[in-house]
């Protein structure tokens, strides 16, 4: 039984009370009422019952049936309509002519439940009204697509000084740079064919910053978070000491690593901390562990067994050819050619300018200030192993070549590299570039932290629902304004929470920040989502043959009418001049 | 003729009214004059002219006074009196040249003259004339010292960007005047903006306008006292550009209008100049033998400009060995071009510079710039001009075989004579504690120099004592092996630094009969200097260098005699080593050989302090932050590109709390300040637990 039936029945019953008592009411009163009064009284009970039923379960207005033309965003005042269409403007169409105001699209086709099809005018339908207009025929002349900042990536969250890349499509010709918080021009590239460009900086300290990518028509803010690296253990272990094992180890102690060194130094002599078993339990310890071939080609049967068993658990493992390589050799299972020569290596320059370098670079430290960096040109040529590399290329040299690769093995990553003197980098002033490459090749299979598990709305932006994923509850959302704002979480879509940010800022949802866009920021970007996702929604379909529910909204005339009923009701029965004269009488 | 008092008498009223008629038209010129010079040139210049022309008021009156003589008396008579009948003159004659008809003439003359009053000769006095001049010259003043000042500079409009408030004081007008120093050469030039970029010691003039004229003014600057503005029609404020600035137009009780906005002065300091040498483009020069002269050219470039004279300094060291002989000089030499790029260019004659022998020239350009009051003097880099000894080119592919070993040692048996004989001369004479001890730091130096040639002779050395004052070279490591022990003699290390090839490779283990890098003869020279040095040692070590003079002077003539029949050949080693012999490799004893730990490769912190505050702007602490902020960039400010903009921004920022664009304004200026941490290891995502489980399962 449904809730309008059961209000049918009790209004009914309320009725038929009324009239007996009414009857009961008469029958003992010392005085009779006036009969056109005592029927006003017996009429007027059902139409109360019937205004407030309607009130309560209004039927739609009177719902065409055809095309509903619907102005979107963008849509230019006058829209030609034909006949047996409705124009109906969404609250982002500003002024349109002779249109049907609606708060969003389900409200319209609800209101016009017998349309079968809509037409959309303008730049397309906002996210809000996609889930409405999937189950209508939709048609869409779409304009042009537009131009400028059309998509944007921004970098997920980086560790301290290290290198970041943006992703942007930008169309209608032009370069795209990138500049840091100061304003400097930290990168610019001229966007592909497509449009699309990739653009790299360098992040700085733990927090937030906004860098800006500056296009020919536009500029966009492009969110930075830095967080705070966790702790990691490296192992280092080298068959012989040498300028290269000294300098990684440097990079190591500079850049936090808690690193333990050994290089052999033959007759069982070793330099460096104490040596440790490579057991997988002694190696459970540490998240990286640097070898070069020929301690690799040393270890023992059980020790290698060791290594690889720690690997499948998680272990990073890099390493450093040093000498020619025999055909067919393989690092669990990442396969390399053979080689025995060593052939120059050039790397690629590492920024657009001297100016993007040193704004890249920083002030520097006290150990190595900005103004003994070598400039752009004075990168010194560097020698790699000729031997080709199978698995996944990681970094390459200015002609392309990889010289480093990796591979995944269970849950851990190993990764060769033929570079043979990368600390010539420091000593000729790039040791940003020395600490680069390592970087690069630590982060990508040194030991993984588990997925923190929360994910936030690509670019969120002022007004527009942000879905917000966390395991377990999410924390609340404090906006920069201090608002805190709980996150009710649906149980339904994956316990992910919809966010709707009312100031544009530095948001923060427990310890991850994220930026909220201003509601007009990226016009372009906004015009081509919603023009690709309107014509995603593009096609023929079956209008439903269910008979479209009824709008449960109370209407506000019937409650009038309910109003003025139950107002004359009570005026006629209450009316004291009528007893007030009798009596005298 | 003596003067006669009636003419004195007569003209005395014509003359006090020339005087006064005179002075009542120079004085008010002179005054009015004096008013110019107030108002062009101050009290100074009015004080001079109104001096100079009272002075010349004086004059000419005092001159034109002096018409009124006898002759215009005469004259004025005549004029005036007709029954004196044109015979004035005869009054003041001397009665003794006249002739009878003329003496009888002048009685009557007298008579009338007695009988009446003189009448009054000078003109009538212009009093109408007179007052109008005063009258003139009190307008002239008055107009020049109220005219009011033109405006000097044409204020330009304001864009502070404040809400205009009736009432509330406001910047309208304004212009700053820069005056840079008279040396840069630069104009002096009119801003319209309140911000510039001006060379250090320039004179900058504020000229501002409000609206309405508040009670005071002043021009706040950021950690800096503020400059009041004076108020003269406009307002003014004058600050010497020494240092940058950073300052606020601030109106007494314009609080109500909000904060104005910053504006700075960047002061471009005056750089050195620079030096380049033109002529020769090496740093060095190999003359050939037959070259009399050479081409010296330099190029000095300055911001604003070069002295057009510069010295070229001059250093002749010629000789060989221990006869090195220095020669200064200094030529000026006067500049080409124009002043920012002025050449200078010498031709060195070296005959007249007395470079004969083999040697160097080397030569050095002093130039500095224009600025005053300090210039700034820069020395460039040296051109080394080198004649090669002449038999270096002997025989070519032994320079590096034949070596001379002696003459690094002689210098210092010379010096210890030079010592001493300054010992000797020293007047007034020391103490005799100090002479004392000063003739034994000699004869310790004497004794050093006779261990250095004992070991020619195959005398052993011992201890660390052998190393010469100067040596600078550390200790050697102490070796690890103890086979190597018997083996050490503790080598002399660094004396005679390359020149040691005998201490180094010839390592002879001299018996005193075995030492067979000498000749016999050579060796008996050798040990009559080590005799004599050890006299002169002994001498010296008592304290009575008179006695070891002649004795020094004695062993420096036989090392003379050594080194002219010293020379020392040694082969070069080649760098082919002979092949290791495999099967004795690692065999030996190892003994204490370990793992040994590597030192600590940790470099320097990075400065946490800006990477602190940097986190802690967008925080509740924000103010503490500041504070933070302000204190290091008291002293990091050399690490910031443009620390004026942060305090700006910290500023700024401290009085509108709440502003975002200030705050990013904020980080903008402390971003370049930010060291960037070495990239280490970020943690990749390691996936949740169904990736995990899949990546398990992988075979």
């Amino acid at each position: 039984m449904s809730a309008e039936r059961i209000v049918a029945a009790l209004l009914a019953l309320a009725v038929a009370i009324a009239w007996v008592r009414l009857g009961l009411w008469q029958a003992r009163a010392p005085i009779r009422a006036a009969r056109w009064r005592l029927a006003a009284l017996v009429v007027l009970q059902p139409i109360v019952a019937g205004s407030l039923y309607l009130t309560l379960f209004a039927p739609s207005p009177a719902s065409s049936s055809g095309t509903l033309v619907v102005a979107t965003e963008g849509a230019s005042r006058l829209v030609a309509i034909g006949p047996g269409e409705t124009l109906v403007a969404l609250p982002e169409a500003r002024g349109i002519a002779g249109a049907e105001r609606a708060p969003d699209l389900a409200a319209a086709l609800r209101r016009h439940a017998g349309a079968t099809a809509l037409r959309i005018v303008g730049s397309g339908l906002a996210a809000r009204d996609r889930p409405a207009a999937s189950s209508v025929t939709l048609r869409y002349a779409a304009p042009p697509a537009p131009t400028g900042l059309v998509a944007l990536t921004p970098s997920a969250p980086v560790a301290p000084g290290e290198p970041f890349r943006i992703a942007a499509r930008v169309t209608g010709g032009g370069t795209a740079s990138l500049l840091d918080p100061a304003g400097r021009v930290v990168d610019t590239a001229r966007p592909a064919a497509d449009g699309s460009v990739i653009l790299h900086g360098t992040a700085r300290v733990p927090g937030e910053a906004l860098f800006t990518l500056r296009t020919a028509g536009e500029q966009a803010p492009v969110p930075l978070v830095t967080r705070a690296a966790t702790p990691a253990r490296a192992l280092i272990l080298a068959a012989a000491p040498g300028p290269e094992v000294k300098f990684l180890r440097r990079w190591a102690a500079d850049a936090g690593l808690t690193a333990e060194t050994q290089a052999a130094v033959g007759g069982g002599v070793a330099l460096g901390d104490p040596g440790v078993a490579l057991t997988p339990s002694a190696l459970a310890r540490y998240d990286l562990l640097i070898l070069d071939d020929r301690s690799w080609a040393g270890l023992g049967g059980s020790a290698r067994g060791g290594v690889a068993q720690a690997v499948r658990g998680g272990l990073g493992l890099v390493v450093r050819l040093t000498g020619p390589v025999p055909r067919g050799w393989q690092l669990l299972g990442l396969p390399t050619g053979g080689g025995a020569a060593a052939t120059p290596l050039r790397l690629p320059p590492a920024a657009p300018g001297d100016a993007a370098l040193v704004a890249r670079r920083g002030p520097g430290t006290r150990d190595a200030p900005a103004t003994i960096a070598a400039p752009l040109g004075e990168v010194p040529e560097l020698k790699r192993m000729a031997v080709p590399l199978g698995g996944i290329p990681l970094l390459r040299d200015a002609r392309g070549t990889p010289f480093a690769a990796w591979q995944g093995v269970g849950r851990g990553r190993v990764a060769v590299t033929t570079l043979l003197d990368s600390f010539a980098l420091v000593t000729s002033g790039n040791g940003d570039a020395h600490a680069a490459i390592w970087s690069a090749l630590a982060a990508t299979v040194g030991r993984g932290t588990p997925d923190p598990g929360i994910r936030i709305g690509a670019l969120p932006r002022v007004g527009e629902r942000t879905p917000v994923c966390a395991t377990g509850s999410p924390p609340a959302v404090i906006a920069p304004d201090g608002t805190n704002t709980p996150l009710v979480p649906d149980p339904h879509a994956r316990a992910c929470a919809g966010y709707w940010p009312r100031v544009p800022g530095w948001h923060r949802l427990g310890e991850q920040p994220f930026y909220v866009y201003p509601a007009d920021a990226l016009p372009q970007l906004r015009a081509t989502v919603r023009r690709e996702a309107t014509l995603a929604l593009v096609g023929e379909r079956r209008v439903s043959t269910q008979p479209q529910p009824r709008d449960p909204q109370p209407s506000w005339r019937w409650l009038l009418a309910f109003l003025a009923a139950t107002a004359t009701l009570w005026w006629i029965e209450r009316r004291r001049r009528a007893y007030s004269a009798r009596a005298v009488r | 003729m003596s003067a006669d008092p009636r003419v004195a008498s007569w003209t005395r009223p014509t003359r006090v009214a020339a005087w006064r008629d005179d002075l009542a038209l120079g004085v008010p010129a002179a005054l009015v004059l004096a008013a110019l010079g107030w108002r062009f040139a101050g009290a100074g210049l009015a004080a001079a002219l109104l001096a100079i022309g009272l002075a010349a008021t004086a004059g000419i009156a005092g001159a034109r006074a002096r018409r009124f003589d006898r002759r215009w008396l005469i004259a004025a008579l005549d004029a005036s009196r007709r029954d004196l009948e044109d015979s004035s003159d005869l009054l003041f004659a001397d009665p003794a040249a006249l002739t009878p008809l003329q003496r009888l003439q002048r009685d009557r003359i007298s008579r009338r003259v007695a009988g009446e009053a003189i009448p009054s000769l000078a003109a009538p006095r212009p009093r109408g004339m007179l007052a109008g001049i005063a009258l003139a010259a009190l307008v002239c003043i008055a107009a020049i010292l109220l005219w009011p000042r033109p405006a000097t500079v044409a204020l330009a409009p304001v864009a502070e960007g404040l809400r205009a408030i009736p009432g509330v004081p406001r910047l309208v007008g304004q212009a700053l005047e820069v005056v840079p120093p008279a040396y840069t050469g630069l104009p002096p030039r009119t801003l319209a903006t309140l911000d510039a970029r001006v060379p250090a010691g320039a004179q900058l003039r504020w000229t501002l306008r409000f609206a309405p004229d508040p009670a005071a003014a002043r021009l706040a600057g950021v950690g800096q006292p503020a400059i009041p503005l004076a108020r003269d029609g406009a307002w003014h404020a004058a600050y010497r550009a020494d240092r940058s600035l950073l300052y606020r137009v601030v109106p007494t009780g314009a609080a109500r209008a909000g904060v104005p906005p910053l504006h700075r002065i960047d002061v471009i300091a005056d750089r050195p100049p620079q030096v380049r040498v033109e002529t020769p483009r090496e740093g060095v020069t190999i003359l050939v033998p037959s070259q009399r002269g050479a081409t010296l050219a330099f190029v000095a470039t300055d911001d604003y400009g070069v002295r057009a004279s510069a010295r070229l300094r001059i250093v002749v060291a010629q000789g060989e060995g221990e006869n090195v002989r220095f020669a200064e000089r200094t030529l000026s030499l006067a500049g080409s071009g124009s002043p920012r790029a002025r050449r200078f260019a010498a031709r060195l004659d070296f005959a007249a510079l007395g470079f004969v022998e083999p040697g160097d020239v080397v030569a050095q350009l002093i130039v500095a710039d224009t600025r005053t009051p300090d210039a700034q003097e820069v020395r460039g880099p040296s051109v080394i001009l080198r004649r090669p000894p002449a038999n270096a080119a002997e025989g070519s592919g032994l320079e590096a075989m034949g070596r001379r070993v002696m003459p690094a040692y002689f210098r210092s048996q010379r010096q210890i004579i030079i010592d001493t004989e300054a010992l000797l001369a020293e007047r007034p004479r020391p103490p005799a504690d100090r002479f004392l001890a000063r003739a034994d730091a000699i004869g310790a130096d004497q004794r050093l120099l006779r261990m250095r040639y004992g070991q020619f002779m195959g005398e052993e050395t011992s201890g660390a004592s052998v190393a010469m004052p100067t040596n600078d070279e550390e200790e050697p490591a102490p070796s690890a092996s103890p086979a190597a022990a018997d083996h050490d003699h503790d080598a002399p290390a660094a004396f005679g630094a390359a020149e040691d090839v005998v201490a180094e490779y010839g390592h002879t283990h001299d018996e005193a009969e075995a030492a067979t890098l000498l000749d016999p003869g050579t060796r008996a020279t050798l040990r009559r200097a080590l005799d004599a040095m050890w006299r002169s040692e002994t001498a010296l070590r008592q304290g009575e260098p008179r006695k070891a003079l002649p004795h020094a002077y004695t062993a420096l003539r036989f090392i003379k005699q050594v080194q002219q029949a010293t020379r020392i050949f040694l082969a070069r080693t080649g760098t082919d080593l002979p092949a290791i012999d495999m099967t004795r490799r690692m065999t030996g004893v190892r003994g204490e050989m370990g793992p040994r730990s590597l030192p600590s490769a940790a470099a320097d912190p990075v400065d946490p302090i800006p990477a602190a505050i940097w986190r802690a702007l967008d925080t509740p602490r924000r103010g503490q932050a500041l504070d933070a902020l302000s204190r290091w960039l008291r002293t990091g400010a050399a690490r910031v590109p443009d620390p004026l903009a942060l305090a700006g921004a910290i500023d700024t920022l401290r009085r509108r709390p709440d502003c975002v664009s200030c705050r990013a304004a904020l980080r903008a200026a402390l971003w370049p300040a930010l060291p960037r941490p070495t990239p280490g290891l970020a943690r990749r995502d390691g996936g949740d637990a169904v990736g995990r489980r899949y990546l398990d399962a992988l075979p």
